[in-house]
């Protein structure tokens, strides 16, 4: 049904499968340059699942460019160029739970989303067209993207976590073989890149006001 | 029925709207004196080819789709544009004095801020016109991203906690519907659809009841149910609604207005298209429990919300979600009486709710920046006798006051209601009295309540200069307040047609088709 070929198979299977890993040291890792590094990895290797799956499906060579773009050049620049501004280097601000258990909620977002995607593939062969794999990192990147979201407050990190969910729409996307125009592919990629843009110059601001990018201190408006 | 008829002029015509918006957006990088201009220009340009498109759809039944099917110009859509460019055409005259006036907007902002409107013109006209469902996606999510840096224009502390909260909220919401969207995409290929029919509005509307086959049903109903609260977030509804009385009171007014007349509208209008797919599946009253469901909940919490507020564009935030709480319980308890208030009420409450932050806009311009209500306390006393009035209309024309057609809509949402349990009409009637009646009490007693302890005209005194651009565009929002409330027969007469095609989207589509292959 999928058409891919064995070894475009294991290729995409093993390219998402390390998407998981970068995941887990964006959200985990102090040093917020760092964490930005991860990012471009994964980005990278969304751009490579692109250009694997574009042998099989020819439109997929559009995401990959539109990915390289703002994925992997532009929104890491962005976010740098936040951080240089507002002289950040780590990530000061606790997280709202301690590192291990962090850790291990992410393990559990890994085994719980697996599961999920299995069961899925089982009823629903659209979804899984590609394979489980893909399907199982769509969903954890989402899930993680919103824990990062939500445990984090540091404000690059929140940022941080938005691309990750995005990363995981787009993988769904892949994921059943998405077909959508180039004008609106395009308009996907263009909303990521201005969707991190706006949050970076924001965290900027906020770190120019009040001296750190605590989100956890925006009380100021309530009710 | 409908009876469509195909009319390739409003194709051209709803690709020159989208030309006026793009060279009004470019011109603004000219500078400040340009981009007042071209904005003006460009906004009244599309505001003239909207009516004619809203004539064309909406009494001579034309139909088109324009820019390869990613556009479709029907009832709905227009009715939606109508909106975008009636509030755009005015706020973009509103800009001129209220932008010089704000200090804090320097003249390096001034340009972003045109930019920024203009593409939130461009990015609203596209969604409630598109065609595509992920296109449909990416305008909304433009029109966020468009609007969150005008909510933190300021760059005050308050002002970047109100766009961050905006973008965050907005931005996880509108990303589940897009989750949802690939959901619903993919249950109707495996319905056996072809793809370039599922992925379009008309296309899903065309095929009906044929989506939800047993073996995609489950699958439907999550995306279905993703794409409801990922929408209702960007429209403002409980328990979602936490970003927009923070963007509301930060934003400066006109784009306050914006937000508050049409962007929260857009969503809502991107929702009806959805319901109305829903029905057409056969699933319309699971997507109408959620709408509903969300609805009376903003209701409650928008109506007690008002009590409490010190804040002039604070209360006029909280009284918008308690409208849309009324809209989204008008869509969800249906029928064509359900659905005819809710079409009502999206333009109307739009104009009169627009007016209201163009009159506090105006109160803060005279006064300095005042927004306290109890310092603001009897405006006709301190001189303020023009943004007076235009505050006293505009609450007259957003709460439900006979017969203007917000009594009209509420009338007709209370006899909607009145057939399902019993809470539902209570608690659409605790929203009139309670939302609205609170809201009135604050205005006229903002209006007209004499300062306690001043002796002898020792209050404080405001005179009301300058601002031309101003209160021109307030006179001319005024004037299409009272002239919709003397015309409501008409009005309604004229909301039927978006209505039936919700209500019959499956058939609206298979004639549609027929014409157009």
């Amino acid at each position: 049904m999928t058409g891919l070929t064995p070894i475009q198979h294991s290729l995409v299977d093993a390219l998402s499968t390390l998407m998981l890993f970068t995941a887990l040291l964006i959200v985990e890792l102090k040093r917020l340059d760092s964490s930005i590094r991860c990012y471009v990895a994964q980005a990278s290797l969304l751009v490579a699942i692109f250009v694997t799956l574009g042998f099989r499906y020819p439109w997929f060579f559009w995401w990959s460019a539109s990915a390289t773009v703002t994925k992997v050049v532009l929104a890491p620049k962005v976010m740098m160029w936040a951080l240089r501004k507002a002289r950040y280097v780590a990530e000061l601000e606790e997280p709202l739970i301690p590192t291990p258990l962090s850790i291990a909620s992410i393990i559990t977002i890994y085994v719980v989303s697996a599961i999920l995607a299995y069961r899925i593939s089982l009823s629903s062969h659209a979804l899984a067209m590609i394979g489980v794999p893909p399907l199982a990192t769509a969903i954890a990147l989402i899930l993680v993207g919103l824990f990062a979201v939500t445990t984090r407050r540091n404000a690059l990190k929140q940022v941080l976590g938005i691309v990750m969910f995005e990363n995981g729409s787009h993988v769904m996307l892949a994921c059943a073989a998405f077909y959508v125009p180039e004008t609106v592919e395009i308009g996907i990629a263009t909303d990521a890149i201005v969707m991190v843009a706006i949050m970076s110059v924001l965290a900027y601001l906020m770190a120019r006001i009040r001296g750190d990018m605590d989100v956890s201190k925006l009380v100021a408006l309530r009710y | 029925m409908l009876d469509p008829v195909y009319a390739p002029w409003l194709r051209d015509l709803v690709t020159y709207v989208m030309i006026a918006y793009a060279a009004a957006l470019l011109l603004s990088l000219a500078g400040r004196r340009v981009a007042e201009v071209a904005t003006v220009a460009g906004c009244s340009a599309a505001l003239a080819m909207s009516v004619a498109i809203a004539y064309g759809t909406l009494v001579l039944h034309g139909f088109a789709t324009a820019m390869d099917r990613l556009v479709v110009v029907d009832p709905v859509g227009s009715w939606g544009l109508l909106v975008v460019s009636i509030l755009g055409f005015i706020e973009s005259i509103y800009s001129i004095g209220y932008v010089r006036w704000d200090k804090m907007i320097s003249e390096r902002f001034a340009r972003v801020y045109y930019l920024l409107f203009n593409a939130t013109m461009l990015a609203m006209a596209m969604a409630v016109l598109s065609n595509n469902i992920v296109f449909m996606w990416v305008a909304i999510e433009a029109t966020t991203l468009a609007t969150a840096f005008l909510v933190a224009l300021h760059r005050t502390s308050t002002a970047v906690e109100a766009g961050w909260k905006y973008i965050i909220i907005c931005g996880v919401g509108v990303g589940f519907a897009l989750f949802g969207t690939a959901l619903v995409y993919n249950a109707a290929l495996m319905s056996g659809i072809p793809a370039s029919k599922a992925i379009t509005w008309l296309g899903l509307a065309y095929y009906g009841s044929r989506v939800a086959s047993p073996k995609s049903l489950a699958l439907l109903k999550l995306g279905l149910l993703l794409i409801t609260l990922g929408y209702a977030t960007k429209a403002g509804l409980f328990p979602l609604h936490v970003w927009l009385p923070d963007a509301h009171s930060e934003a400066p007014a006109p784009i306050s207005a914006i937000l508050s007349g049409v962007i929260v509208k857009c969503a809502l209008i991107v929702l009806m298209r959805w319901y109305a797919l829903s029905l057409a599946m056969g699933l319309g009253s699971y997507v109408g429990l959620v709408l509903l469901v969300m609805g009376l909940a903003s209701i409650v919490v928008g109506s007690l919300a008002i009590l409490a507020q010190r804040d002039i564009k604070r209360l006029f935030a909280y009284s918008t979600v308690d409208q849309v709480g009324m809209i989204s319980t008008a869509i969800g308890v249906g029928g064509l009486l359900g659905i005819l208030a809710a079409v009502l009420h999206v333009l109307y409450h739009a104009l009169a709710k627009g007016l209201a932050f163009m009159g506090s806009g105006l109160v803060m311009i005279f006064t300095g920046g005042e927004r306290d209500l109890e310092k603001l306390k009897g405006l006709v006393d301190k001189g303020l006798r023009i943004s007076a009035a235009i505050l006293m209309l505009a609450v007259l024309g957003v709460a439900a006051v006979p017969p203007g057609p917000s009594f009209y809509s509420k009338v007709l949402l209370f006899f909607a209601s009145i057939r399902w349990v019993a809470i539902v009409p209570a608690i659409v009637l605790l929203g009139i009295l309670l939302g609205e009646g609170t809201l009135m009490y604050k205005i006229v007693t903002l209006v007209f309540a004499a300062k306690e302890g001043h002796e002898g005209g020792g209050g404080e005194r405001f005179e009301e200069k300058g601002a031309i651009s101003c209160k021109i565009a307030c006179f001319i929002m005024a004037a299409i307040v009272i002239g919709l409330f003397v015309a409501v027969q008409q009005y309604v007469g004229l909301a039927h047609v978006p209505a039936r095609e919700i209500l019959a989207a499956h058939r609206y589509a298979l004639e549609v088709m027929g014409l157009h292959g």
